[in-house]
């Protein structure tokens, strides 16, 4: 059984169709990259997939289950976990507020107060700022914030949009090896990278996707390897 | 215009509790559904009238009725939302903020129709007002005053402290991410309603007994507690009630300097003074 499937999926903003038939196919443990050019639709593709934005067109399973008109709210009781590209942190929220909502579903407080000492395993910087607002961190540490309430739930699917856009480029390598742990401890990932040689090398398979649709796919290995990759999506 | 008089303090104390009150409902509602209710100020006027059926026409006591009054405006928050502001859900602040216009005048006229448009009082004793240090204080100014800072008190404790309140707060940051967090936002938009519609009802009440009742009472009461949500920085529950006592002082306080048939206008002179030169509020955005 496929472990995620999107098919030929159609949708966009108001009379804008952004995601023009994009597919896509993922096994259970396996680590995603989506590549792409700016404006691509690749955060487009991953909002319709956890059901911020409405399928027009097309299907969406997850674990057996039909979730194409699933809603946000909701995909993350399937077991999906999305952390948007911007505006993923609550800033007005403490570090602690903005992990509590991270488990908002989960009613047992001592599975919560492990689950946070996971996060604070993973993200140890956190645990001396949870009385922080999150506005305040710097954008490192809002995207472990935002990467740590998305491991709350412990979902077996992580959705990361650019996890290291505006990271500076030493914190970038410790947030692709953060993912690498992540995804090493079971958890499957599917993330878009601007990132694109260094998150295709961690992968286990990529996806191009230009225009709405999804163009090319393989192994990491092959897409670095292909020439036409390499020309069109991944600069010199 | 008068000298200055200690006497004026108190009253600030009591008119900026009310307008605390109003201010605080509003915001919160701002927060989550990002557009200013002007019908927010008829949201009081019906929670008083109801209270002023309960109390003069079935004969209760006022706490009684005073209750019924608070409910009543909770249930008309959360009946409206379904009814009007629902099936405006996805359309710009613009278009919502017409449709309270409309809504608040509806409103304003179907309290006109049902009780008449005259000038109305609870069937309360008519108290003594003690003097203590040359300020006479009434036991209801004590009592609305207390009560204003229980129900203030409270609500930032449910903000602050309980699951559905700070998720409230998140909603109010970010609705996308609220829901990204398996927040079930429709329904939390009616708990804000509720708390909204409650405290308007709260307020209300307290303004009729302070006073009289009239359907206009809530309408007049709209442009200060707009100033205090502007001078505190919209969408800032803190702000909100620090702007709603600095306007109930300003205003009794105003008439020291100015006629005191000029009064109401000090609000509508924070407003604009305000929305020109503080567009985010005394304090920013930081407070909230
Ligand atoms: N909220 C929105 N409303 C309307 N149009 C939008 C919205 N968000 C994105 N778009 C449009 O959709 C197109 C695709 O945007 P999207 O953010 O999905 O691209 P992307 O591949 O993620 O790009 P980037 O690499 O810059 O993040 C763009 O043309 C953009 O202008
Ligand atoms: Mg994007």
């Amino acid at each position: 059984m496929t472990f995620l499937e999107a098919k030929n999926l159609k949708s966009g903003y108001g009379d804008a169709i952004i995601v023009n038939g994009a597919s896509l196919e993922m096994e259970d443990g396996e680590m995603v990259t989506i590549i792409g050019p700016n404006g691509a639709g690749k955060s487009t593709f991953l909002k319709t997939i956890v059901g911020l934005l409405r399928v027009r067109e097309g299907t969406v399973t997850f674990q057996g289950e039909d979730v194409t008109d699933v809603p946000a709210d909701e995909a993350i009781d399937y077991g999906m976990c999305f952390v948007p590209q911007v505006d993923n942190v609550f800033p007005n929220l403490t570090v602690m507020e903005n992990l509590k909502m991270g488990a908002w579903s989960l009613e047992d407080d001592d599975v919560f107060e492990s689950r946070l000492e996971g996060v604070y395993e993973r993200f140890p910087e956190l645990e001396n700022r949870t009385t922080t607002l999150a506005g305040n961190l710097s954008g490192g540490q809002q995207q472990m914030v935002a990467m740590g309430a998305g491991l709350m739930l412990d979902p077996d699917l992580l959705i990361l949009d650019e996890p290291s856009a505006g990271l500076a480029p030493d914190l970038v390598d410790d947030m692709f090896e953060k993912i690498s742990e992540i995804n090493d401890d079971g958890t499957s990932v599917l993330m878009v990278e601007q990132n694109a040689r260094r998150a295709l090398s961690e992968s286990d398979r990529g996806i191009v996707l230009d225009m709405g649709e999804s163009r090319m796919e393989g192994t990491g290995a092959e897409l670095l390897d292909s020439e036409e990759v390499a020309e069109l999506y991944l600069g010199t | 215009m008068a000298t200055f008089d200690p006497q004026f303090i108190w009253f600030g104390l009591v008119s900026g509790s009310l307008i605390a009150l109003g201010a605080l409902g509003l915001t919160l509602i701002f927060g989550i559904l990002d557009f200013i209710n002007i019908a927010y100020g008829e949201y009081m006027a019906f929670g008083a009238f109801v209270a002023f059926g309960l109390n003069t026409q079935a004969n209760m006591p006022m706490v009684v009725a005073g209750i019924g009054g608070v409910l009543g405006a909770g249930v008309l928050a959360i009946a409206l939302d379904k009814v009007v502001f629902e099936k405006f859900r996805n359309r710009s602040a613009i278009v919502l903020l017409v449709v309270s216009i409309g809504l608040s005048f509806i409103l304003r006229n179907s309290i006109r129709i049902i009780w008449g448009s005259g000038t109305k009082r609870f069937d309360i004793p008519i108290e003594q007002a003690p003097t203590y240090f040359g300020i006479s204080i009434l036991p209801d100014q004590v009592a609305i005053i207390i009560l204003s800072f229980g129900v203030l008190a409270l609500t930032f404790v449910l903000l602050r402290k309980t699951d559905i309140g700070i998720a409230m707060r998140a909603a109010s940051d970010d609705t996308d991410l609220a829901q990204i967090r398996g927040v079930n936002t429709e329904r939390l938009v009616l708990y804000v309603w509720l708390v909204g519609g409650l405290i308007a009802g709260i307020a209300g009440v307290m303004l009729g007994i302070d006073s009289v009742l009239r359907p206009t009472m809530g309408f007049l009461t709209l442009i200060p507690i707009f100033a205090a949500v502007i001078l505190g920085g919209i969408g800032d529950p803190v702000g909100a009630v620090v702007g709603g006592y600095a306007i109930g002082l300003l205003q009794e306080l105003s008439v020291v300097v100015i006629p005191s048939e000029y009064k109401p206008l000090i609000g509508l002179l924070v407003l604009v003074v305000g929305l020109l030169t503080r567009p985010d509020g005394l304090f920013g955005e930081a407070t909230r």
